[in-house]
């Protein structure tokens, strides 16, 4: 059966969003009501806007503008201050898991972290208690950020930092055993993972589950097989399943080869943000958001290559989220 | 106290000004970052590849590296496309063991060998004894050293009258140009280097080092690739390579099995191992039966109860090994080397300690006969 057979025989394919900036996800809209009447979808948030860029540089307010819509049409609230308190109230200490790993071109952007921490503060989490985090200082530094260990305002921490580490003794999530991040184990009520939406060359994408690694102390030892069930069970660590409320990709810029660094010939300004509360529905869309990239540029699926995300597959196995595509609703508007 | 601690707390030698604390992970300092780049060198072994990507040739596992990426072994990565070891001058332990804590029992006996290593591995042994470096990266891992050159390595080795430099403790392999280096400096000084390794390593720089290398302890995990690939994440041929390879280079080579209760203490698995070292090593190799300890990812097994050792013991024996030995069990018979043309004793051992020797140039005091193994 092909997509079109498909379609009709659902007899109820709907294609919603047709994106006010670029192309179409709507690919991904297929809409089965019979299944929606006892399942509902997972909402992922794709929002851009063109004008982020301005020649000065990255809109701050727009960025904040873009994020704060994005989380809206993820959480499903009318009300920005209600979906934040859905994330975190004030007691909460939340940690925001950064993906510097290509450096400052291809990290997630100064302007959404200064984003996420107004939205934060102006749902009564303080500054104080939020704590962006990298595997160490050195990557926080690469990525543009200045490590903030108990200076006023959010914290920036690497693992290295005074008084992080990582847990004694090895915890296992099915193929995995790796000890922990403390920040993650110890310091943090909530955690955010953000991510950058790219290439990996041996894990396919890296948006958002594949920036998990950077909470355990081994992942060179989880990058076999394309890193599957790797991803799929280090977000399935007990600890992550309960304090991992949101999942922001910066893709403002995009790369669809050649990653994890940054090359530039395959960057692309994407001008947007995903954002849900489904680790694997987000990634699900990220992957096709790099392939349609792909297609556009000319090179060979992911498949094609031998690094298509099949831990998505094991993600969702796990019920670690959404990853069949007629499951995922895909908001491009809010 | 883990073995990590006994190996760092027990009677430091003040081979740098100083006493040796332990290592500690990450909770404190951090090394500045000119510090961290300091122990970067570029890779000895590898090739570069199309996208800036490389591949390492040091290992068999042959890592295809991505630029920002980092190796399987967790202390090599790639830097825009050129290969670099992060771990060059960065040791984290220093230590002065007796030599037969490697286990070397025919290597030296009764003398002190500055023992060293920084962390990483190309394993990941689900029961690795020394788990708190050999499964950590670099900058996880703080040591108190700071950069520690080759010279300075050997100098303080030939200052506390060791006699010997051992790579040990974690995988030497993944150190590979420190230990080159050091074993280079240490050959100049007329000081023998020692290599306590996997035996997981590319024929190429396995020759090169064995110029520099004067014994060699390989751990025999066990005779079944099953075992090496579902408890080591490694394989076992290659490891039986490296074993020809020093045995055809005539440096001096004993190996090590720990025997673990339910996972490589058949008798027949372990009778197979005999004969096939008999068959391609030599009845000369010494061959050590080590007690496991629970730890790391494997503490649902329990202490390997001495019968069990004894049995390995009499399988080598019956199999034509003629030296096999038992470890990690004090005071235990088979911790002696016999002749084993007159069967008298030879080394009397309690622990590391040799308490008696009855040898002469080399042979046996009372048949005259050579024994295998430097003696110096």
């Amino acid at each position: 059966m092909d997509r079109r057979d498909f379609i009709k025989k659902m007899g109820a394919g709907i294609m919603v969003g047709t994106g006010a900036a670029g192309e179409s996800l709507s690919d991904t809209m297929i809409v089965n009501r019979d299944r929606m009447k006892t399942r509902p979808k997972a909402r992922v948030a794709v929002l851009r806007d063109e004008k982020v860029r301005a020649k000065t540089g990255l809109s701050a307010d727009r960025i904040h503008a873009l994020l704060e819509r994005a989380i809206l049409a993820a959480t499903g609230y009318k009300d920005i201050k209600i979906a934040m308190r859905s994330l975190a109230g004030p007691k909460d200490i939340v940690g925001i898991k950064l993906n510097c790993l290509a450096g400052r071109p291809l990290s997630p952007t100064k302007e959404l972290t200064q984003a996420m921490t107004r939205l934060f503060s102006e749902c009564n989490v303080s500054e104080g208690n939020l704590i962006f985090f990298e595997r160490s200082q050195r990557d926080l530094i690469k990525g543009g950020f200045e490590v903030n260990v108990s200076g006023p305002g959010a914290r920036f921490l690497g693992h290295d930092s005074p008084g992080c580490g990582y847990e004694p003794r090895p915890r296992i999530s099915g193929q995995v055993g790796s000890c922990l991040s403390r920040i993650v184990t110890e310091k943090i009520t909530v955690l955010i993972n953000l991510g950058v939406l790219k290439d990996h060359n041996l894990s396919g994408i890296s948006a958002g589950m594949k920036n998990l690694f950077g909470i355990i102390h081994n992942p060179n030892k989880y990058h076999d097989n394309n890193c599957d069930p790797y991803v799929a069970d280090v977000s399935a660590f007990d600890v992550v399943r309960a304090k991992l409320r949101l999942v922001v990709i910066d893709a403002l810029l995009a790369q669809c080869e050649g990653g994890p660094a940054y090359r530039p010939q395959y960057a692309w300004p994407f001008n947007g943000v995903l954002v849900s509360t489904d680790s694997v529905a987000v990634d699900r869309v990220g992957l096709q958001i790099i392939e349609a990239q792909r297609k556009k540029k000319g090179l060979h699926s992911l498949k094609a290559m031998k690094r298509h995300p099949q831990w998505l597959e094991t993600a969702s196995r796990l019920g670690l989220g959404e990853c069949n595509h007629e499951n995922i609703q895909i908001i491009e508007e809010a | 106290m883990d073995r990590r601690h006994f190996l760092i707390q027990s009677g430091g030698f003040a081979i740098f000004g100083r006493f040796m604390p332990r290592a500690s992970l990450p909770t404190g300092k951090t090394p500045a970052l000119d510090q961290a780049d300091g122990f970067k060198r570029e890779a000895a072994w590898y090739r570069k590849m199309d996208g800036k990507q490389v591949e390492c040739q040091l290992c068999p596992r042959r890592c295809k590296v991505a630029d920002q990426e980092t190796g399987w072994c967790g202390v090599r990565s790639n830097d825009r496309g050129i290969y670099y070891t992060h771990v060059y001058g960065r040791a984290v332990t220093i230590h002065s063991d007796p030599v037969e804590k490697k286990p070397l029992f025919h290597f030296l006996p009764s003398t002190e060998t500055l023992s060293l290593s920084t962390v990483g591995c190309n394993f990941e042994c689900l029961f690795c004894q020394n788990w708190e470096l050999s499964q950590f990266r670099p900058e996880q891992v703080q040591g108190p050293y700071g950069f520690v050159s080759p010279a300075k390595l050997v100098a303080g080795a030939k200052k506390i009258g060791a006699k010997s430099v051992a790579f040990t403790y974690g995988e030497p392999v993944v150190f590979y140009e420190y230990m080159r280096d050091i074993a280079v400096h240490a050959k100049l000084k007329d000081l023998p280097a020692v290599m306590i390794t996997n035996g997981f390593i590319e024929p190429r720089p396995m020759d090169a080092l064995l110029d520099v290398i004067s014994a060699v302890k390989v751990d025999f995990k066990a005779y079944s690739p099953e075992f090496y690939t579902k408890w080591c994440r490694g394989r076992l041929q290659p490891v039986l390579d490296t074993m020809l390879r020093i045995r055809k280079k005539k440096v001096w080579l004993e190996l090590v099995h720990l025997t673990i209760p339910g996972l490589n203490d058949r008798p027949a698995q372990t009778e197979e191992m005999c004969k096939w070292i008999v068959h391609n090593l030599g009845p000369d190799v010494p061959v050590h039966f080590t007690r496991f300890h629970p730890t790391y990812k494997l503490t649902n097994v329990a202490k390997t109860p001495p019968a069990t050792l004894q049995r390995q013991w009499e399988i080598a024996k019956n199999s034509g090994i003629h030296y096999a030995y038992t470890g990690n069990l004090p005071g235990h018979d088979a911790e002696n080397t016999l002749c084993h043309h007159c069967g008298k004793m030879l080394v009397q051992r309690v622990g590391f300690a040799v308490v008696e020797k009855a040898l002469r140039s080399g042979k046996c005091k009372w048949c005259d006969r050579p024994i295998p193994g430097v003696w110096g």
